[in-house]
Parts: structure tokens; sequence; C-alpha cells
């Protein structure tokens, strides 16, 4: 790079330099080079100077903001309510210390099992807790459930709220709106990706209620007619229903799109929801 | 099982709280009211709290809140009703930096920052008032560096021209600046 020359010019380059001057964002040499200029130029270092004097009026006045003290107070009360609660306080003390760390052991021993069937990808739908369906339609479930998961559940504080989706399914934002508006708002409509998979998302919520409708292209799958689990139907669609420990989940099968509808809503919840929006979701992907 | 849950909140309180006041102050400029500001660095606390496991200890806490914090400001404007500002109008014909007053006030200057767009608002309060770098700004608002760039250049215009405002009601004028450099 050429070095900044002292002249009328310069001074215009130079002022170009002075936000990210300000901010500590030139590389080392420019930052000299602008340095050299402010000390020998009156007037460029006259507006640094008023440059500076206003971010500390800033950062003096934004600080000047009293916090309440009660919002620390709050915050680490909700993050105490989400936590078990401890083992004593359901005991009053009465218990003696031998039945108390009896129960502690018993506890210890179920969570910890419950957390190794978490870790083994437990939190799927599961072909002891769905008897009648078959290994196929456990596995295309478990294709939605999965984005739910990882989406809606897992990264909830950073995905994308709302972004670009294919207009071959921008449809259905106006349609799930009309359809559960009264009572589910919607807080994300995006595409994204989960395991190399491809989902356009929609994300609603009702108080502490979570759902998606999760729409992804058929890799070769399809929901086999095996007759092993009731069929439920949706004005001529068949869906295909499941759960986990944790959610309910029904699919069913739109032109060359797989569909879901999961939540952590009670299983009637869930399907009467997919019930609702199976026929326009299908109408919308199979014109 | 219990006694690690416990743990774990006070290792989460360790690491976030020491954060909560750039969070609430930088909400309460960007928000409707104070009880709003308040709403959402709670719901941030709450949304980290249930994310914690995911965090690695020894990266940027910071960075990470401020992201949550500004995704939930986002989702609170939608449901906002959207005032159209002409204050970029000043940046017009501005071929000048017009000059600071010495004695600012805080409430001058935040009824200043109070008139910018809020996305010039929110890049001057990241950039200058948190100094996070360009880079961390694009990431918390999820947009580009040069973006970051681009805003703040005309946030900070925006803002002078606004003080020059009040400074004109001080009876400072703005001097077209000359001399040579």
């Amino acid at each position: 790079m050429n070095p900044i020359k002292y002249g009328r010019r310069s001074c215009e380059q130079v002022q170009s330099y002075l936000d990210s001057y300000l901010n500590d964002e030139l590389s080392a040499e420019t930052n000299g080079e602008v340095q050299r200029h402010l000390e020998s130029c009156r007037n460029c270092s006259a507006e640094m100077e008023a440059r500076v004097r206003l971010r500390n009026a800033l950062r003096q006045a934004v600080e000047s903001e009293t916090v309440p003290v009660a919002l620390q107070a709050r915050i680490r009360e909700q993050i105490r309510a989400s936590q078990p609660v401890p083992l004593f306080s359901l005991t009053g003390g009465r218990l003696g210390l031998a039945a108390a760390l009896l129960i502690a052991l018993c506890l210890a021993a179920w969570g910890a099992f419950s957390l190794w069937n978490r870790q083994a990808g437990e939190q799927f739908v599961r072909a002891d807790l769905n008897p009648l369906l078959s290994a196929q339609t456990t596995r295309i479930l478990n294709i939605g459930l999965g984005d739910h998961i990882h989406c809606a559940i897992e990264d909830e504080a950073t995905r994308t709220h709302f972004g670009e989706i294919q207009p071959r399914y921008a449809g259905l934002l106006p349609l799930v709106k009309e359809k559960l508006g009264n009572t589910y708002e919607v807080v994300a409509a995006h595409q994204c990706e989960v395991d190399g998979r491809e989902f356009v998302h929609f994300i609603l919520k009702n108080g502490d209620a979570t759902l998606s409708l999760a729409i992804t292209r058929k890799n070769g799958e399809a929901f086999p007619d095996d007759g092993r689990a009731p069929v439920l139907n949706a004005s001529g669609v068949i869906l295909h229903q499941g759960h986990s420990p944790d959610y309910e989940v029904v699919g069913f099968e739109a032109g060359s799109d797989l569909a879901f509808v999961i939540s952590d809503l009670r299983r009637e919840e869930n399907l009467r929801i997919a019930s609702i929006l199976t026929p326009p979701v299908s109408d919308l992907l199979t014109r | 099982m219990l006694f690690g849950r416990r743990v774990e909140a006070e290792r989460f309180e360790a690491v976030a709280l020491p954060h909560l006041n750039c969070l609430y102050r930088t909400a309460v400029r960007l928000v409707a009211d104070r009880t709003t500001a308040e709403d959402l660095v709670q719901e941030t606390y709450l949304q980290a709290w249930k994310c914690f496991y995911r965090f690695q200890t020894g990266t940027n806490c910071r960075d990470w809140l401020f992201k949550i914090l500004f995704n939930n400001i986002k989702h609170y404007r939608r449901k906002q009703i959207r005032l159209v500002k002409g204050t970029e109008d000043l940046l017009e014909g501005l071929i000048y930096e017009p000059p600071i007053p010495e004695d600012l006030c805080d409430e001058d200057v935040l009824r200043a920052l109070e008139k910018l767009p809020p996305h010039y608002r929110e890049t001057v309060l990241l950039a200058d008032v948190q100094e996070f770098s360009y880079k961390e700004v694009a990431f918390i608002l999820k947009v580009r560096v040069g973006t970051v760039m681009s805003r703040l250049n005309r946030g900070r215009k925006l803002l002078r021209a606004e003080l020059a405002g009040v400074a004109e009601s001080y009876g400072i004028k703005n001097v077209k600046k000359g001399g040579d450099g």
C-alpha cells in the first residue's frame, strides 16, 4: 500500500479511515500512517478529537442508565425454577439420613438410566414405544423429528427466525397462519439443513408448547402400506403417527415431499393440528 | 444429578450474569420502554440457560448473549408498527461534519440516539459503546462486515447531525470546514 502523504488529498483519504481508526480496525501499517498524519495535521487531529468526544459522550450517556436492582434476582430465580426440586425440600427433613440416602441413590440410578437412554438417541421414535409401527415408518418419522429437535429445540437461541423460502413452498406460511393463527404464533419460517437434508420449517408457539411443520423432499422414502398400524385419514391423506418419550410426530406424503407435524403436545392435540394442516398442505404441494 | 444441575446453574450465572448491565443498557436504547427491555433480557438469559450445555467454556459468552438478545429484539420488532422516519434525509447534502457541542448532557445524547433508525442505532451501540469489533458486530447482527462499516459510518454521521440540531438551539452555528489538510 502506498504511504499516505501530507496534503489536501491526503486529508480526505485519512478522514475516510477515521471511523476504522477509532475502532482500532486498521492494519498496523495503515494505523501507523494515519497516526503520523494526525500528529502533523491540525484539522484532521481536531476532527479525530471531535469523534472521540462524541463516542465518549455516547458511552457515558448509555452507561448512566440504572439497571433495575431486582432484574438479576429475577433471572437467578427463573434459572433455579427451571431445575428439579432438591431432595430434602421434598422430605421436609423428617426422614432419617439413611432413608434419604436410599431415595437419593434410587433417583440417581433412574436419572443415570434416563441420561444413558437419551445419549443413545432414545429421544426419537422407538419400536418399544410404538410396537405397531414398522421399522421403515419409524425411520421416516424420525426424519421430521430430527429437524424439530435440532432446529426448534436445541438451536432455539440462535436459529434464523424468518428466512428466504423457495417459491414452491412460499404459500405455506400464509396457510399456516390462516389455519392456526388464532391459537399459535409463527415464530420461525425458514429453510434449514439437518444431517445433510434440507427442510422447509415452520415453528409455532403457544405458551410453552412448541410445534413444527417440517417439509422435506423425498429421497426414495415412502411410508409402507403394511396394515400394521391404524390408518388415520385427513380428507383422503393417510397420516402416520408415532411418539418418542418427549414428542408426538405425525407424517404424511404430499407428492414428492414428506411432511411432518411434531410437537410436545398431547397425542390427541398434535393429531388434531395435523388433521387441520394436512389437507391444505397436501393440496398446495401436489398442485 | 440434582447436585450437578445446581453446579451447572452456578457456572452459568458466573459466566453470564456479569454481562447483565451491558445487555440491559443496550436493550433499553433499542426498544420502546424499560419494562420491555427487562423482559427481553430475562428471556435472553432463559434461552441462554436452556442452551448452556452447548456453550463451550472459554469461547466468547458475551458475543453469544448479545446474539440471543438481538434475535429477541428482532422478533419483538416484528410485532411493532414500524414508524417510518425521515431521519436519514439529514444525511443528504451533509458535506461537512458539524461541530459537536462541548457541554452536551446525557439526555441530549440519548435523545439524538433515539432518533437514529434501529439498524444504525444498534450498530453504533455495539461498536461504540459495547466495543465489539466489526467482525463481532457482524456475527451478532448476522450481516456482513462491510454492512457494519457502512451502517456505523452513517449512524455516527446521523448522530452528529442530530446533535448539531441541539447545538443550534444552544446558539452554536454550523460552519463549513475549511483550511488545508
